[in-house]
């Protein structure tokens, strides 16, 4: 579960905070050792804020726990004086023979944590951030050599049975997904049964198994909430060679679409790679329609074994399938994508009824919230409420994820907001192109998608399947030239 | 935490983490010290601040004796390179 603390800064937050640390990251499936170590990292990164952010002067600062299944992240938000980390070294000698440990608190922290930066966000204050990975037993180190070796024949004809999936089946699961894919499947995760023994412990997914009646598992689709919303992504789905083209996958996907509703879900999405059009096509056929594409989402390299020589970062169609019943719609559409906003509202069976809106007045401070991910080199913006300093602010931001090596920031504006159309020119100008429409993916809200790439990505090789994925990236193509990217590029 | 001060031998045991505000407690009860001993059982973590304290209190030619420290102890000192002057082969009972 993510948490945010707001604290005051004092020295008598400092132990608080170490404790709950240590108990979340337990919690969160880090060993005793590895807790104590993020504690620690957290430890020395409060006690610079309370020593020097703030001085003497009364403070506040936010830290939020974050979690997946393969890594926990930490991010502390303060707002006190300007700070450089990169003049702060620690110099061993110094501190040895004088007693200078300018620069220890932060030495600690890199060595204690897999992942350690430092976001200025220039009106809105800086953030650290600190990662560790999750780690535990690969199904490979379970498995015979044997197994995934079998030749896959294709099985006898037989009946098949659907059931919700449960902790029970995790091994199960991640041996279907390891003799099927062997290394090759982009889910990780999907390789370490504990890992999907807890996310179904802590709700972070659910699914369904495929069993034979002789009960051999066969196949696994899951839906995992990996947003802010009722909505969920379908993101991990394998059959059994043997078993393929039995209609299994569509027998899964009904249960499931029907656990969703049950569950309260409002809609399913689907990230399909553009590397090829197979998974473009499965997610047509269950009537998913394609709303955004976001360019340079991950590094090729986590398809090395996949897909041969391709040169750039990985670009993905977003999918979704709407569950519930809703025809109508009131936006702030802004003016240069009214028209193909409303189309792939249309897609999607929406009629929306743009409102006119009038410059709004703002207040001096906006609120954002920002998720990086340092595997797949991207950060995402979302805005919470608008200010005067968001394009400021977002300039600080850009910079510093450029220099921490991300690939593509992208920025969620609300379509409910009326100052979003105002704002829109801006971040363009600013070098921000069209990614899309992203239904319900924050707090049951619809957001439009900007993207601003720091990568070369050659649009020419992103393979799509449906029309409305064509006319997403022709759009997209059409302002490339006059981004600063394509500039620079010049 | 519980502390007695005998003659110029302070005996400190502490109740939760070595960290900035224990290190100040513990920097103002060892200014009329000249043994400090500080038994850590009950401690998690020690950071970078409560090193700087050894240090110092190392540098300052008091004997210091630490009973019980956690794993993560010899980690940082062995970070920062400290070994030279936090010993622990020495300073731990």
């Amino acid at each position: 579960m993510d948490v945010r603390l707001n604290l005051k800064s004092t020295v008598n937050v400092i132990g608080s905070v170490s404790d709950f640390t240590y108990k979340w990251s337990l919690n969160a499936g880090l060993s005793d050792k590895e807790a104590a170590r993020l504690a620690l990292a957290l430890d020395e990164l409060v006690t610079d804020i309370v020593l020097f952010a703030y001085r003497d002067e009364p403070g506040d600062f936010s830290i939020s726990f974050r979690r997946s299944l393969s890594t926990v992240e930490i991010v502390i938000h303060e707002q006190g004086e300007p700070f450089n980390l990169d003049r702060h070294p620690y110099n061993r000698e110094a501190a040895l023979h004088d007693g200078q440990f300018d620069g220890a608190g932060f030495e600690l922290v890199r060595h204690l944590v897999d992942d350690f930066s430092y976001l200025n966000r220039g009106r809105q204050g800086k953030e650290f951030r600190i990662i560790k990975s999750i780690t535990s037993e690969h199904i490979a180190d379970m498995v015979l050599k044997d197994d995934l070796t079998a030749k896959a024949n294709t099985a006898p004809p037989t009946d098949y049975v659907i059931s919700l999936l449960e902790p029970k089946d995790a091994e199960a699961a991640s041996r279907l997904i390891y003799r099927t894919y062997g290394h090759t499947y982009i889910k990780d995760d999907l390789y370490f049964p504990k890992k999907i023994e807890m996310a179904l412990e802590q709700g972070d997914k659910f699914g369904v198994m495929a069993h034979t009646t002789e009960g051999e598992a066969v196949g696994y689709f899951a839906v995992l909430y990996t947003t802010n919303s009722k909505i969920g992504e379908v993101g991990e789905a394998v059959v059994a060679s043997r078993h393929r083209r039995r209609g299994i996958m569509t027998k899964m996907l009904n249960v499931l679409i029907d656990e969703s509703k049950t569950r309260g879900l409002l809609g399913l999405f689907g990230e399909a790679v553009t590397v090829h059009a197979i998974s473009q096509r499965v997610n047509a056929k269950f009537n998913m329609k394609s709303t955004a594409l976001l360019l340079g989402a991950f590094p090729t390299a986590h398809y090395k074994d996949l897909v041969v020589d391709y040169k750039q970062d990985i670009s993905i169609i977003i999918d979704f399938l709407s569950l519930v019943r809703e025809t109508e719609k009131v936006c702030y559409l802004p003016a240069m994508y009214a028209g193909l906003l409303t189309d792939i509202y249309a897609s999607l069976g929406i009629t929306v009824h743009n409102r006119d809106t009038d410059t709004v007045d703002l207040p001096p401070q906006s609120v954002t919230d920002v998720k990086i991910s340092y595997i797949f080199r991207h950060a995402l913006i979302t805005i919470e409420r608008y200010g005067e300093d968001l394009i400021e602010s977002v300039h600080a931001m850009a910079d510093g994820l450029q220099n921490e090596d991300i690939h593509v920031l992208y920025i969620d504006l609300p379509l409910d907001d009326p100052a979003t159309p105002q704002f829109v020119p801006k971040l363009r100008g600013a070098g921000f192109v069209f990614s899309g429409l992203m239904p319900l993916f924050h707090h049951e809200r619809d957001y439009l998608r900007l993207q601003l790439l720091f990568t070369q990505i050659d649009l020419d090789q992103i393979v799509l399947y449906s029309d409305m994925a064509q006319t997403i990236r022709k759009q997209i193509e059409e302002e490339i030239p006059w981004t600063s990217f394509k500039q620079a590029l010049a | 935490m519980d502390f007695v001060q005998t003659g110029a031998r302070l005996d400190i045991r502490l109740k939760r983490d070595f960290n900035l505000l224990t290190t100040r407690k513990i920097a103002r009860l060892a200014e009329d010290a000249d043994t400090i001993c500080i038994d850590l059982v009950r401690s998690r973590i020690v950071d970078s601040e409560a090193l700087m304290l050894l240090y110092r209190l190392v540098r300052a030619d008091k004997q210091v004796i630490l009973k019980n420290p956690p794993p993560i102890l010899d980690e940082i000192i062995h970070i920062l390179g400290l070994e030279p002057v936090l010993d622990l082969k020495k300073l731990v009972e």
